[in-house]
């Protein structure tokens, strides 16, 4: 397991920010970046190379959804594994996430551990196939 | 070199900037212009409604069609003879460059004569001495069929620091 | 051929599904399932393959159950497993038959039975597809604490109310976490206070703008974002009340957002008072944070709740419009019998209307019935509005004041005064009328309810007394009461130094009420109603008021007044809006220094308003202050000094004479003064001040108006009184607006300008 991967957190809100960054680094990551909305995020995954994405969806400017399907419209970052926070699983949001093409959605409140096992999965899936 | 060149394309600029046309008005046996854009309408004499506690050049206000606005008289305001209006004494209202937008004013002038077509190269600079005025006043002098119009910079003229001010204009 | 393109589809579907890793519908399959069903409903729709779409629909719902794991995957699998084999049948059925004679209701039945789906449904929902189970599989109460696990099975089970055990074991756990997490995590808390709080004032500036346009989208997003943030940390820091407010209140606002709740001011009441309960909430945590507390504030929230619940309802009553009999029975035109029987009769003959039959059986006058209708239309009318950009409704107002002038103009034009065409005059009058009507109604169009300053000022009270360790309610009434928009903004300040004056220096401490006799809590009221042509605002407190003594011998000592005689109540109490006045022991930093009352009277004045205070010592302290309803139009008495036209304020105006001779005096020391029903009022002479010719010198052959300003009197002198009129005010340009005793310049009827005085300026001026 890779922990030294550098993992893009996208919040509006500093302080969920900081929560999702101390629970990360219970799972021993600690290569972290933040950005408080999708244009910033964009940027910010154009400019360095990012191996993971923790967004949330309610956001102004661009939403988590917007977010996400650029990044799987762009070339050379549409491969970037993606994991969608939501506050409830939301039936419509997180269905029109999946269709988008994210690769899986974890809901607040939720605990290091179940983090860690959400990453891991998704990036045995990227690693297998 | 350089400069040179810039110093030339500056005053070539001043000039084209002064270019245009302009109407022309009669104040005291001189002939003075005001570029048309500032120009808003022309209005004859009409009865002025004095303001208490305003500097002798204002004369008061008037109602332009519904709008109450300043009337300034220029003789009084350059210093000059105050005379009793006749026939042919107009109000020119213009639109200047107020602290908060365009502001109408009026302008009180002996009469008006025509709207000319000045080219920039008939315009020269105010002369620094012996003119009867305050150059700041004066964007240009223009030489016109041996004659000269003296135009005004009518933004300084009507400034509101003029206006506000109670200083007596000797 | 027709078919190709479902056919390479569903292929693909099926191929995909064969090719899965031991059965297991990870996220990005079933999206790509997804996308690929999205596709074969749209086909079957476009091509009428009715079955089709059924089966590919019920697929669909699977597939989400699948993804929001609220499905065993095996099962969801299996079923996924039959659907595609019977799309298949269905689809090559089509392509070599042109039709399809299967059953697919075997399907059908066991997807209905397995999942509760019903394929004819759209699953995908569009609304707020909320989920009724909420799959907490993973994601249960947090627990920092990692030794507590709970249940942790894919299979989730949702926050089961009923297992009390299981309750209960977690409120105890919750207790152990709070201490424990203090020490982990108090950087976390501490900037969650913060941001928490900065989110709560973004809500209520929000809330505000929203209450203007309840139809804008972005503004009701714009409160709905900081509940759903404040309530996700929230649920991460075990702030579990904290949390379920959030959760409420963004519910609302969610439904809001879709339309299903209507925005109105109930709705804008729970969303101010549940954000304020949040901010005390979260300030609470502080003292958490300091040890002071062992745990954040719960207050009681059993109000609140219920409010939220019965938002439905309370909105429900308000948007029922009264029916026309109804109406009548309130106002006592009829009794509730009359209005059966005439029900009754109404529905028998030919189906009459219900006012008809009334005025029928002499039951009613059809002034009545009509006056009914109107109260009715009127509530409709109060659920339909439209936004108009601010602008063009002040160009409209300015154009229709134009109109008025120039009608004023038309009238007193000699050819018209003078004509004998009697139908002419007729069309003038009638011409007039309608004007006056048309600019009463456009002016009416510039005004808003106090409501929201009201709202501002109540939240400032609450800002004051938390500082001040006193505990203040506030009362409104007549919020409702409209005023311009234009001046809304302006009369907030001089209000607001009234209320600070109130909580400052009226209200006093809990302790000091409560040795007084008095209710612990103070109490503000705030009132607004319509008087005459004005405004009226009410600010009254029942704190210590002002004591008379204090006063006089505060101004006696600051040399505002020479001696305290003759000096009425009224007057005394007045003595607080002299520049320099305060009887502040300490400087506050929250009333400033010894910015006093002088200051507000000036604003209020500025906008031709008045302000008055009445006291008790011991009980309260009251400030009236009335504004004219608009700022454009000024009732005005025209009078003539020499050549020249002058506006009087007819506010101003306390009477109007013609002296004797023997009424005026010439006192020593105080100047020329006329002697008015027993009183000696200075005189002033308009042509002096302004450097006119008059046409009399002499005060008992020309006209006196006796005019007040602040509090004192004088007599203007004048030549002519022309009468009264209703002018526009006209500013006179920036140049010229910082002349003393001239608040303005007006248009007259004919044509020329006359100069509006302002008597307090004049006063100054003549003392000078």
């Amino acid at each position: 397991m890779d922990t030294n991967i550098k993992i893009l957190i996208v919040d509006d809100f500093a302080t969920m920010r900081k929560v999702i960054r101390n629970l990360l680094k219970q799972g021993g990551y600690d290569n972290i970046v933040e950005a408080e909305d999708g244009v910033m995020a964009l940027s910010e995954l154009k400019a360095n190379k990012i191996d993971f994405v923790i967004s949330d969806w309610n956001m102004p400017n661009m939403t988590g959804l917007e977010l996400l399907k650029a990044v799987r419209a762009d070339g050379d970052l549409s491969k970037t594994p993606f994991l969608m926070v939501t506050a409830e699983a939301l039936q419509n949001n997180v269905v029109q996430a999946v269709k988008a093409g994210v690769d899986n959605y974890i809901v607040k409140p939720f605990t290091a551990d179940v983090l860690n096992e959400k990453i891991t999965e998704i990036l045995a899936k990227y690693k297998g196939g | 070199m350089a400069e040179f060149t810039e110093t030339m394309n500056q005053a070539v600029k001043a000039m084209a900037d002064r270019e245009g046309k302009y109407l022309t008005f009669a104040l005291a046996h001189e002939e003075y212009g005001i570029g048309i854009l500032k120009v808003k309408e022309i209005i004859g004499m009409m009865p002025i409604t004095t303001v208490p506690q305003t500097p002798e050049f204002v004369k008061g206000v008037i109602n332009l069609r519904g709008k109450v606005i300043p009337v300034v008289d220029l003789r009084l305001k350059f210093g000059m003879e105050e005379i009793e209006y006749t026939e042919r004494t107009c109000i020119i209202v213009v639109e200047i460059a107020g602290a908060y937008g365009a502001v109408l004013m009026g302008i009180v002038v002996d009469s008006v004569s025509e709207v000319l077509n000045i080219r920039g190269d008939d315009i020269e600079d105010a002369p620094t001495f012996g003119a009867s005025l305050n150059t700041k006043y004066i964007s240009g002098m223009a030489k016109i069929e041996g004659g000269v119009k003296i135009l005004l910079d009518i933004d300084r003229v009507l400034s509101e620091t003029e206006i506000a001010s109670l200083e007596k204009v000797a | 051929m027709k078919f190709d393109n479902l056919l390479c589809v569903i292929n693909e579907v099926a191929s995909d599904f064969l090719f899965l890793d031991e059965k297991v519908i990870d996220i990005p399959t079933a999206g790509k399932f997804l996308n690929q069903l999205e596709k074969i409903i749209e086909e079957a729709q476009a091509k009428k393959l009715d079955a089709l779409k059924r089966v590919a629909t019920g697929l669909n719902g699977i597939l989400e159950k699948i993804i929001l794991n609220t499905i065993d995957q095996k099962e969801g699998c299996n079923i996924l497993e039959a659907g595609i084999t019977t799309m298949q049948e269905i689809i090559s059925s089509y392509e070599n038959t042109g039709t399809y004679e299967g059953n697919i209701e075997d399907f059908m039945k066991s997807l209905r039975d397995t999942t509760g789906i019903e394929g004819d449904k759209d699953t995908v929902s569009d609304g707020a597809g909320r989920l009724v189970e909420e799959p907490r599989d993973i994601g249960i109460r947090v627990d920092n604490n990692p030794a507590v696990q709970q249940e942790d099975s894919p299979v989730m089970e949702g926050r089961s109310e009923e297992n009390d055990p299981a309750q209960e074991k977690s409120q105890d756990v919750e207790e152990e976490t709070e201490e424990k997490f203090e020490i982990q995590d108090e950087s976390l808390l501490k900037d969650f206070i913060v941001e928490g709080l900065e989110y709560i004032s973004e809500i209520e500036v929000n809330i505000l703008n929203l209450e203007q346009s309840p139809e804008d989208k972005d503004y009701i997003n714009a409160v709905f974002r900081p509940f759903h943030s404040i309530k996700g940390v929230a649920s991460f820091l075990n702030l579990n009340d904290i949390r379920d407010i959030a959760h409420d209140l963004e519910n609302l606002l969610d439904r809001a957002r879709s339309g299903e709740l209507s925005v109105s001011s109930i709705l804008i009441d729970v969303i101010l008072d549940g954000s304020d309960i949040l901010k005390e909430m979260i300030d609470s945590l502080n003292e958490v944070l300091d040890g002071s507390r062992t745990q954040p504030l719960k207050p009681d929230l059993s109000e609140l709740k219920s409010r939220i619940q019965n938002i439905d309802t309370q909105i429900e009553e308000k948007g029922e419009v009264k029916k026309v009999g109804t109406i009548l029975v309130e106002d006592g035109v009829i009794t509730e019998e009359i209005l059966e029987d005439a029900l009754h009769t109404a529905k028998e003959e030919p189906p009459k209307k219900i006012g008809e039959t009334l005025v029928k059986k002499g039951k009613a006058t059809p002034k009545q019935v009509a006056q009914a209708l109107r109260k009715q239309g009127h509530q409709i009318a109060d659920a339909s509005t439209i936004r108009v950009d601010v602008r063009k409704l002040d160009d409209l107002i300015d154009m229709i004041g134009e109109l008025v002038i120039t009608q004023a103009m038309i009238k007193q034009n000699p050819s018209i005064t003078d004509t004998t065409d009697r139908k002419l005059i007729g069309d003038i009058s009638q011409l007039a009328s309608i004007t006056s009507e048309l600019q009463r109604t456009s002016t009416s169009l510039r005004m808003i309810p106090i409501k929201q300053t009201f709202q501002r000022m109540a939240r400032l009270v609450r800002d004051l007394t938390k500082n001040a360790g006193k505990v203040v309610a506030v009362e409104m009434e007549g919020e409702d009461t409209e005023i311009d928009r234009n001046m809304i903004d302006e009369i907030y300040n001089p209000l607001v130094h009234m209320i600070r004056n109130s909580v400052d220096h009226g209200i006093e401490t809990s302790e000091e009420r409560v040795k007084a006799g008095k209710p612990e809590k103070g109490l503000i009221q705030l009132k607004a109603y319509h008087k005459g042509g004005n405004i009226v605002i009410e600010i009254s407190d029942d704190g210590k008021g002002m004591n008379k003594d204090k006063l006089v011998q505060k101004a006696l000592d600051k040399g505002l007044i020479n001696s305290s005689d003759g000096l009425s109540e009224h007057e005394i109490y007045r003595l607080i809006f002299l520049p320099g006045f305060s009887t502040a022991e300490k400087v506050t930093d929250v009333s400033g220094r010894g910015v006093g009352m002088d200051v507000v009277k000036q604003a209020v004045e500025k906008l031709r308003g008045k302000t008055e205070v009445t006291s008790s010592e011991g009980k309260g302290t009251t400030f009236i202050s009335c504004f004219p309803l608009t700022m454009a139009i000024i009732d005005g008495m025209i009078v003539k000094v020499g050549h020249e036209k002058y506006i009087i304020p007819a506010t101003a105006i306390r009477q109007l004479l013609r002296p004797a001779h023997q009424a005026y005096n010439n006192v020593v020391g105080k100047g020329e003064m006329l002697n008015v029903m027993g009183n000696l009022l200075p005189l002033l002479r308009l042509h002096d001040v302004f450097k006119i010719e008059p046409e009399c010198v002499n005060p008992w052959e020309a006209l006196v108006v006796v005019v007040e300003a602040e509090n004192r009197s004088k007599c203007l002198l004048v030549d002519q009184v022309i009468g009264k009129e209703e002018v526009v005010i006209k500013s006179l340009g920036d140049g010229l607006k910082a002349i003393k005793g001239v608040s303005g310049g007006a248009i007259l009827g004919d044509g020329n300008v006359g100069l509006i005085l302002d008597p307090e300026g004049l006063f100054q001026l003549s003392e000078q």
